[in-house]
């Protein structure tokens, strides 16, 4: 297989978090890290930050080589970089584009779709209300749907999420 | 007058971005002007063209547009000087550090700044009155900070050369940590066995007096004539009747100092081999139980000893006084403070020198028995941008490597694993140490940093746990020694010598070279000079290397009877004098009396801050070159074209915040074109005056930079500017100026880009108004 | 700036999704206990999710800015600091607060879209944990002295990353790797804190790993658990509903899916916090909604409490099965 690389999508990187450049591919991070402890490295923080550097966008969105919705987002990688690279913040910046080209957890379109419509990620059900009614705490209200429709319409999230 | 303006192309520094032949075009019309550019002015060729123009067009001041002065202007000065021309009236303008290198795509703007930089300087050249340039004898004495391989190796050399050391050593013992190691890499030669003939030599020389449990705690003076004041700590022995056999008092005392690796009793000597070999009693342990004042047969113990201060008088001086081992501590991931069997690298060359704690036997601290897997982590402590270190420690690879090969030597049989980022063995025969690691000692190698070390939970006592980036491998280990090839730390006390000393350090806290190239050795003072690694990290040949060419810089010092030095000192106009007496209070030198009604200055106290000068309301006192009328013309200058908007002048110091705005070129660190800088002595001598005229005549904001005030070169000067910003503050309120149009900030020689960044956000906030 | 238009102990009480909608037990006891010890707390009316991190942050980075924006300015009308819960919303707020607070152009960004419904973003509050409530404004002194019953269980504190890290923003001095005020604050129950290996691990439901890789997330669960399980702790005690979920429903789920390797299935009662300050405060249990009436199904917790509850409740002196009687009659 030949990986492409994606010179654009390289450069909106180095100037998205210019921590990147100070990476010197040390392992800081993947030898750290427990997902890849746990995957036996089949996730490794390193590896995305290399692909990252080099422009390996398929690699990275397409293939999910390796696949960057494993990051449990712990932040021990960036507690420990010696080079201060954000990898997590540039984590979120893949995950972005995985979005875009169509690669994300299933789960989550669910989520968004409740977001927008009642502004909560988490459907209430009859036993909660009940549970909360009898512990004396206040009804729950949604949130002014019109203003959560606007600001995800203005944004561009709404458009995004029909798209994928 | 003739004024002759010489443009120096640099090569393509200047030439590339500035467009020279409009610069030249620009002057060539000026009366009274002579123009010349030349691809490299401080070329042999261009000092020759510069001297014969001057020669041919009866040339009698000139303006420089080239690099920083602070680079060759003392070279072209003297140059200068042989056909007749005053050193005060060659003047520069910094189109290089300050331009070309810092507007690297501006081109048209640069250039426009150029123009004005040199018309600046050319107005200001018309106001220049010569000085009487000072000649002043020179001691022939020399003092040596440091006892470790670099002091001992300077010490011999201006020893050697028939001139008088004085060589202050802050232990009981010369050697520093040299003296500590078994071997040395890449040769594996003893360590103590090159270093102790020549500390012995130190100890003997006729021409060294050595000083040990001393420190320097105050110098004052100037290149040539310092004072410097000694302070020795109390040995409690005397050093005339103890003979050395420091076991026998040693053994006596009941004390054993605490320390994992560096077990001492109250009174010993830190390793046998110590120079000079006498035992000093540690007060912060001794019990007083007397028992070594009982078993000394030769009566050498000494209860009643006090500390001694001495003043030495010095022509120059060198700093050697090395480095501190990085303390992993801080970095949790290692687990140093709460696992014995992680220990640092100093700590392995203790357990590998056979007069050590083990002696030289390698063991497993928590046991005590033979390790069988060792991992060694590189890079602990340096190429680590989260702590302040982004340097290579330039050691820990080879050092690492021959600790390896000095264990495999002895115990064949364990496993060792080198944790690496990158190799860097990069001295001579160090690629093929590395090389016989692996092929003859079968030393592994693991490209990737050790990422934790933690404690196990079965028979053996480590685990770390690691990327094997080459392989991609996910590498959990268990290990019964990790050695932490820690890197070099500036030593302790290095901030309260620099401030002693009157020299700038970088921004990590090592001392600052004047120039990395081309001068080394020499610190930001003259006459101050540096060797090993209290510049920068660096391993034994490297140290000796420097502390050979500081010793050969000043011997040169050291060989004239007399030198010339430069005078910026106050002077006094009495016509304009009005015995305000607002001078009395500023200067913290007294040099300035009122005796008969009239002021008068001691020329000898004055440190030419310029602090009196900024307050003086009638323009009586003055600093040479720093005129209100010189500094006027500049400002005047600069304003009659206002090319930009919004423009800045910057008053920038001349020891710290010139020198960062010179390092900001150094490091092509790019801002904007539109501040224009004039030169101070201090950030004290700047006058409130001033900053009005430049912000009346124009200019939108106006920068005063001087050094942090704990390192101000004139001691309080940055203090005094601090207190003055307020009435500057003042007066603009009653001018009902914008206050956000003044700026003070402290930028050290080390911060070329704090000073870059000022000038971009500075600028961004005039934009706005 | 917020001390001078607010009283000190008054906040925006920012509930997120899974405490209010999962354990509404937790914000009982949270509000109980916040008002027992004088802090005031003013709803955060139209409120929506942080929003999460997963859904939001990893699906455009700007429409997680504005959402989390919005909810500040809520606070900001409150004019009184948020305090959340829960570690995730606090990861998002804080962040967000940051990011508004240093980079003009996020704020800038932010405030284009706000406009549109009528908000802007000041930058006139800050975001609290409810562990940095606690334990530095109401003060573990305080904390030390409410908590008048020792309820001597030995438990496994669990903190959870986002409270930490990264650390260069969160309140605790730089510590992320052996923190100890979240313990503090578990010793002030008259509780030992005993100490686990890999007690700083993440309890697995960070990040996409629930959602992409169930398996592996749970894996970390077991390990913990497994831990946890080692030095014979009563309980775990943590201070955010998804890591309460995680190690809660999570832990039925691991002893299902790794039944075969576990042994013994794991049976750890988790607790929030503020549960146990309720309790060694000396407030009734069914006012801190300690007590799950059975006729209740489907709603947490998932793990029973029950084994450290009757504990602690022979300690203070109160009866299990009576409670749980009085809680029935008390529909």
């Amino acid at each position: 297989m030949t990986l492409k690389i994606d010179f654009g999508f390289r450069k909106q990187f180095k100037t998205y978090k210019f921590s990147l450049n100070y990476c010197y591919q040390c392992g800081t991070c993947s030898g750290g890290c427990p997902v890849a402890k746990l995957t036996n490295g089949d996730y490794n923080p390193r590896k995305i930050i290399e692909a990252c550097i080099l422009g390996l966008k398929e690699k990275l969105t397409t293939l999910l080589e390796p696949n960057v919705w494993q990051c449990s987002t712990c932040q021990k990688c960036v507690e420990y970089c010696p080079q201060g690279v954000e990898l997590t913040e540039i984590f979120d910046h893949v995950k972005n584009l995985c979005v875009e080209a169509g690669n994300y957890p299933q789960a989550y379109k669910a989520q968004g779709e409740a977001i927008r419509e009642k502004g909560s990620a988490i459907p209430m059900s009859n036993a909660i209300i009940k549970r909360r009614e009898r512990l004396g705490l206040p009804v729950m209200k949604t949130a002014s749907h019109s203003e959560i429709q606007t600001l995800l319409r203005e944004t561009g999230f709404i458009k995004k999420m029909e798209s994928i | 007058m003739k004024i002759g303006l010489f443009v120096c192309h640099c090569g393509f520094n200047i030439a590339a971005v500035l467009d020279i032949e409009k610069i030249m075009e620009h002057f060539k019309t000026k009366d009274d002007i002579v123009v010349l550019d030349d691809s490299y002015l401080c070329s042999d060729s261009g000092i020759k063209t510069l001297q014969e123009t001057i020669q041919e067009e009866n040339i009698d001041r000139v303006v420089i547009a080239a690099c920083t002065f602070k680079l060759h202007g003392s070279m072209f000065r003297d140059a200068l000087e042989e056909i007749g021309i005053h050193k005060d009236l060659v003047v520069f303008a910094n189109i290089r550090e300050q331009n070309s290198w810092v507007h690297r795509y501006e081109t048209k703007l640069a250039t426009q700044k150029a123009i004005e930089q040199i018309e600046a300087m050319v107005e200001y050249v018309k106001l220049v009155e010569p000085t009487v340039r000072a000649k002043v004898p020179v001691t022939q004495r020399a003092l040596v900070i440091g006892g470790g391989i670099a002091g001992i190796h300077a010490s011999l050399s201006i020893a050697d050369a028939g001139f008088e050391v004085i060589l202050v050593e802050r232990e009981s013992t010369v050697g520093g940590h040299m003296a500590l190691f078994d071997k040395t890499f890449p040769t594996l030669d003893c360590s103590i066995c090159i270093l102790g003939p020549i500390m012995k030599e130190v100890n003997d020389h006729p021409n060294i007096t050595l000083l040990t449990l001393s420190e320097v705690v105050d110098v004052d003076g100037f290149i040539g004539n310092f004072k410097v004041k000694v302070k020795s700590k109390p040995k409690y022995v005397d050093e005339e009747k103890c003979v050395g056999c420091f076991d026998i008092c040693a053994d006596a005392c009941p004390v054993e100092i605490p320390g994992r690796f560096f077990p001492i009793k109250a009174i010993d000597v830190k390793f046998p081999q110590a120079v000079p070999l006498i035992p000093v009693i540690d007060q912060d342990y001794c019990t007083g139980c007397g028992a070594c004042e009982i078993a000394c047969d030769r009566e050498a113990i000494i209860y009643e000893d006090t500390e001694k201060m001495r003043v030495f008088d010095i022509g120059a001086i060198i700093v050697a006084t090395g480095f501190k081992d990085f303390d992993p501590t801080g970095l949790r991931e290692y687990s140093y403070d709460d696992n014995p069997d992680v220990i640092t690298a100093l700590e392995m060359e203790r357990m590998l020198n056979p007069d050590g704690p083990t002696k030289g036997k390698v063991v497993v601290p928590s046991t005590g028995l033979a390790p069988k897997e060792i991992a060694f982590a590189l890079c602990v402590g340096s190429r680590n941008k989260n702590i302040n270190r982004e340097y290579c420690s330039g050691v820990c690879c080879l050092y690492s490597i021959k600790h390896a090969i000095l264990i495999k030597e002895r115990t064949p049989e364990v496993n060792i694993t080198i944790y690496y980022n990158d190799i860097r063995a990069n001295t001579k025969g160090g690629e093929e140490f590395y090389n016989r690691a692996r092929e003859d000692y079968g030393i592994k190698f693991v490209k990737g940093a050790l990422s934790m070390v933690q404690p196990s939970n079965k028979n053996s006592p480590v685990k770390i746990l690691a990327e094997n980036t080459l392989e991609h491998e996910m590498v959990e280990r268990e290990c019964d020694l990790v050695v932490l090839a820690t890197g070099q730390d500036p030593p302790e006390g290095t901030d309260t010598l620099a401030k002693i000393l009157n020299v700038s350090k970088d921004q990590y806290g090592f001392l600052l070279e004047s120039h990395l190239k081309i001068r080394p050795s020499q610190s930001t003072l003259k006459g101050v000079y540096l060797a090993g690694c209290i510049q920068g990290p660096k391993d034994i040949p490297q140290s000796i290397t420097q502390a050979e060419s500081a010793a050969a810089k000043i011997i040169s010092i050291l060989n004239k009877d007399e030198l010339e030095i430069d005078v910026v000192k106050a002077q006094l106009d009495e016509s304009k004098c009005d015995l305000c007496r607002l001078c009395l209070d500023v200067c913290d030198f007294q040099a300035i009396k009122i005796e008969d009604k009239k002021i008068t200055l001691n020329s000898a106290n004055c440190t030419g801050c310029g602090a009196c000068t900024a307050m003086c309301p009638s323009g009586a006192l003055y600093i040479p070159g720093f005129s209100n009328q010189q500094i006027n013309a500049q400002i005047h200058s600069f304003m009659s074209t206002k090319s930009q908007k919004p423009m800045i002048i910057a008053f920038l110091c001349n020891w710290c915040s010139y020198s960062g705005a010179d390092l900001a070129g150094t490091s092509k660190i790019q801002y904007p074109t539109n501040a224009r800088v004039i030169h101070v002595m201090c950030s004290a001598m700047v006058n409130p005056a001033w900053v009005v005229k430049a912000l009346l005549s124009g200019a939108d904001g106006v920068l005063i930079a001087g050094c942090y005030e704990q390192d101000c070169h004139y001691k309080t000067g940055f203090k005094k500017t601090k207190d003055r910003f307020e009435s500057i503050i003042e007066i603009l309120n009653e001018l009902d100026i914008d206050l956000d149009r003044v700026k003070l900030e402290s930028v050290s020689a080390a911060e070329g880009k704090k000073f870059a960044e000022i000038i971009d956000s500075f600028s961004k906030e005039l934009a706005k108004k | 700036m917020t001390d001078d238009v607010s009283n000190k102990m008054a906040y925006s009480f920012y509930l997120g999704c899974v405490i209010p909608n999962r354990y509404p037990m937790v914000e009982r006891a949270t509000r109980t206990v916040l008002d027992e010890l004088g802090a005031e707390l003013r709803d955060m009316k139209g409120a929506t999710c942080c929003p999460a991190p997963g859904v939001f942050r990893s699906f455009d980075i700007p429409t997680w800015l504005v959402i989390g924006g919005r909810n500040l300015t809520i606070a900001e009308d409150n004019q009184a600091d948020v305090v959340t819960m829960c570690n995730g919303c606090y990861g998002t707020l804080l962040e967000v607060e940051h990011a508004l607070k240093h980079e003009e152009k996020k704020r800038n960004y932010v405030n284009e879209h706000l406009q549109k419904v009528g908000r802007k973003f000041k930058g006139s509050i800050h975001v609290k944990h409810l562990a940095e409530v606690l334990y530095y404004d109401i003060g573990l002194k305080k904390i030390q002295d409410v908590a008048i019953h020792d309820l001597g269980l030995k438990v496994a504190v669990h903190y959870g990353c986002h409270l930490l890290k990264p650390s260069a923003i969160r309140p605790w001095d730089g510590e992320s790797e052996e923190p100890r005020f979240f313990d503090e604050l578990v010793e002030a129950l008259g509780c030992e804190s005993v100490d686990y290996r890999d007690k700083m691990m993440c309890c697995g439901a960070g990040g996409g790993v629930r959602s992409a890789v169930k398996e592996v997330s749970l894996d970390f669960t077991r390990h913990k658990l497994e831990e946890i399980r080692k030095v014979g702790a009563d309980c775990i005690v943590n201070m955010c509903p998804f890591c309460m979920l995680q190690l809660d429903l999570g832990q039925v789920e691991v002893n299902g899916v790794f039944k075969d390797i576990i042994g013994e299935p794991y049976n750890i009662p988790v607790f929030y916090y503020t549960q146990l300050l309720g309790l060694s405060m000396g407030l009734n249990p069914i006012d801190l909604g300690l007590i799950k009436q059975h006729d209740l199904k489907g709603v947490p917790p998932f793990t029973s409490q029950e084994p450290a509850l009757r504990k602690i409740f022979k300690k203070l002196g109160y009866n299990y099965d009576e409670l749980v009687e009085q809680a029935k009659n008390k529909k």
